[in-house]
């Protein structure tokens, strides 16, 4: 063969190829009832907050059913409508509700969300363990937050500046915590914005004049900061994010966990669903550190 | 004889046209791709200056776009931020780079040149987010020995982990230039009764800082688009703060960051694409600016 035609078949392959991997590589899930196994690709995206126990719920379900094969990813609940609206995720798992605009484009786009509550979770807020500052007023926090105070002696604390972790605008836990803590003010602008949960742990751990929120579940495993107890104003009695007081209301920072489907899920991901929201699904959800809706306390 | 001759030359030159053809494709497929990519990014991001003024944009103070209130795309914070970082990237670079290249191409004996030289390009390689992680856990806890400072993801932080990626390019592409200055002028030097160093400096290098300028603006274009390892080093806080020991952020890392939950066509949408219209701006006037001085320092050495 001549250099031209090799040349020429070379570049026919590569496109054939090209196209080939690219027609595979699209379209999400193609889930089958078989008479005797569930089988098929379930892909499940969005709240970092949610993600210990996203991962956790799928490591089980794919022990008992083999066939089907589960991908968790985070970035935030924003992400995960997003990607539910452009039909890239059978799941979006969300710490917040979804909003009318991400409902709009939803909808425009052919999806419909169905929402199921499979859990609650509170916020902690977590600062150095020699932080001289033990409870802090919901009043307080949003101050903080807001750039209203700027030492901690404006608190109660040392003379020393107050340095703020939060999560990037993509977190359900950032606009949760912007809505009720801040009565959707904007942040200050040195916020730090980190990219998880686990990094603003991490952050407040090794910055003694550090302020980080964070869901619960991410503060039991050992991590050495310090938890504050939150009233709900000066004269009310300052609560710990136990699993009672964030199941009786006492702690004033608590809020529902979702997973979003597009319709009334079919197949291997409606099983899936069924398995969160049920005995199995909901004891991960306390193990982890959750609190469950669904169970009944014995 | 006379009809195989003609189609041998026939062919031949057929085969030429060809070749000449297929080159002169390719080269045009670059440029065009580099002007669709602007188009796009103009095109989409456009619409924002129909809602804000293109002033507004260069000098609003605060970037607050999901803000529930009154969202704000003022750049100016992420410009800083992109700057300052870039700033001490390329303060910390330039002279280790240049260092570092003189003596590998100039100093080091072949064996260690041969040890050297595959180490820094191994260091180009590492990928960005395993720099990125690094900076996270190790960089910024040394520097919160070092200076006492509780804030321990900043702009130096950033800064110096991009001085780490930026090095190995300048490195390689002035260790290249270096050694390539013809023997005889190194020559001439030492037979004048130069010594090792006057040969450096008085001829190496000047006739080599083209292309180490060049090297350096390469090195300035991977500082300045570098994503992954500012948006995980420097904390993500949209502030103008001239403290190095302060959080900035980006323009590369607030569009990865803000991109995957932006709603397609929305103001916030194109007003990340209007960023990403300023990031290429910047770049292409420094190229620009570069490149005429290269010309111009290459010119004279003539």
């Amino acid at each position: 063969m001549s250099q031209t035609s090799k040349l020429a078949l070379l570049l026919i392959v590569g496109i054939l190829i090209g196209s080939g991997v690219g027609y595979i590589a699209r379209g999400t899930q193609v889930a089958e009832l078989e008479a005797k196994e569930l089988k098929g690709t379930i892909v499940q995206k969005g709240s970092d907050t949610l993600l210990i126990v996203a991962q956790r719920w799928a490591e089980e379900y794919m022990k008992d059913n083999p066939k089907v094969s589960i991908s968790v990813a985070g970035g935030g609940s924003g992400v995960g409508f997003t990607s539910l609206a452009q039909k890239t995720t059978d799941i979006a798992d969300a710490s917040r509700e979804i909003k009318a605009p991400e409902l709009k484009t939803a909808r425009d786009n052919g999806v419909n969300p169905v929402e199921w509550t499979v859990g609650l979770d509170g916020i902690s807020i977590v600062v150095h363990p020699n932080n001289a500052i033990n409870e802090l007023t919901m009043e307080q926090l949003g101050k903080i937050y807001k750039g209203e105070y700027t030492n901690w002696n404006q608190v109660g604390g040392n003379d020393a500046p107050i340095v703020t972790y939060g999560r990037q605008s993509t977190s359900g836990t950032y606009d949760f915590f912007r809505e009720h803590v801040l009565n959707n003010q904007n942040f200050r602008s040195d916020n730090r914005e980190l990219a998880g949960n686990a990094e603003i742990v991490q952050s407040v751990q090794s910055d003694t004049n550090g302020i980080g929120y964070c869901g619960v579940a991410y503060t039991k495993q050992g991590v050495s900061v310090k938890v504050l107890k939150i009233k709900a104003s000066a004269t009310a009695t300052a609560y710990e994010p136990s699993i009672a007081n964030i199941k009786n209301g006492a702690y004033p920072i608590a809020r529902k966990l979702y997973v979003y489907t597009n319709g009334f899920p079919m197949g291997a991901t409606a099983d899936y669903v069924a398995f969160i929201l049920g005995p199995r699904g909901q004891q991960i959800l306390e193990e982890v550190g959750y609190i469950s809706l669904v169970r009944v306390d014995r | 004889m006379d009809k195989e001759e003609q189609r041998g030359r026939r062919d031949q030159n057929l085969k030429e046209f060809f070749v000449e053809k297929l080159l002169f494709t390719s080269a045009t497929i670059s440029i065009i791709v580099v002007i669709l990519i602007f188009a796009f990014l103009f095109s989409q991001g456009a619409p924002v200056f129909g809602r804000i003024s293109i002033a507004e944009f260069l000098t609003g103070m605060f970037w607050q776009p999901t803000s529930v209130i009154k969202p704000e795309f003022g750049s100016v914070p992420l410009l800083h931020g992109t700057m300052i970082i870039t700033a001490i990237a390329m303060a910390i670079s330039v002279p280790t780079g240049v260092v570092i290249a003189v003596y590998i191409g100039e100093i080091a004996h072949p064996l260690e040149k041969e040890i050297l030289k595959p180490l820094v390009e191994l260091l180009a390689g590492v990928p960005s987010v395993v720099y990125g992680f690094f900076a996270l856990v190790t960089l910024a806890t040394w520097i919160q020995q070092l200076t006492g400072t509780t804030s321990r993801l900043n702009a130096l932080n950033g800064g110096i982990i991009l001085a780490i990626m930026v090095i190995p390019t300048i490195v390689s592409l002035a260790e290249d230039v270096i050694t390539s200055v013809p023997k005889e002028y190194r020559e001439a030097s030492i037979a004048l009764g130069a010594s090792k160093w006057e040969t450096i400096r008085r001829v190496v290098l000047p006739s080599s800082a083209p292309g180490i300028l060049a090297a350096i603006l390469l090195g300035f274009g991977r500082a300045i688009g570098e994503t992954m390892a500012v948006l995980m080093a420097t904390g993500n806080a949209a502030i103008v703060s001239l403290n190095v020991l302060d959080s900035v952020r980006t323009i590369t890392a607030t569009i990865a960051i803000e991109t995957p939950e932006v709603a397609f066509g929305s103001l916030h949408y194109s007003a990340l694409f209007a960023l990403a219209i300023l990031l290429f701006a910047i770049t292409f006037v420094f190229n620009y600016l570069a490149s005429i001085v290269i010309r111009r320092l290459g010119g004279s050495r003539r």
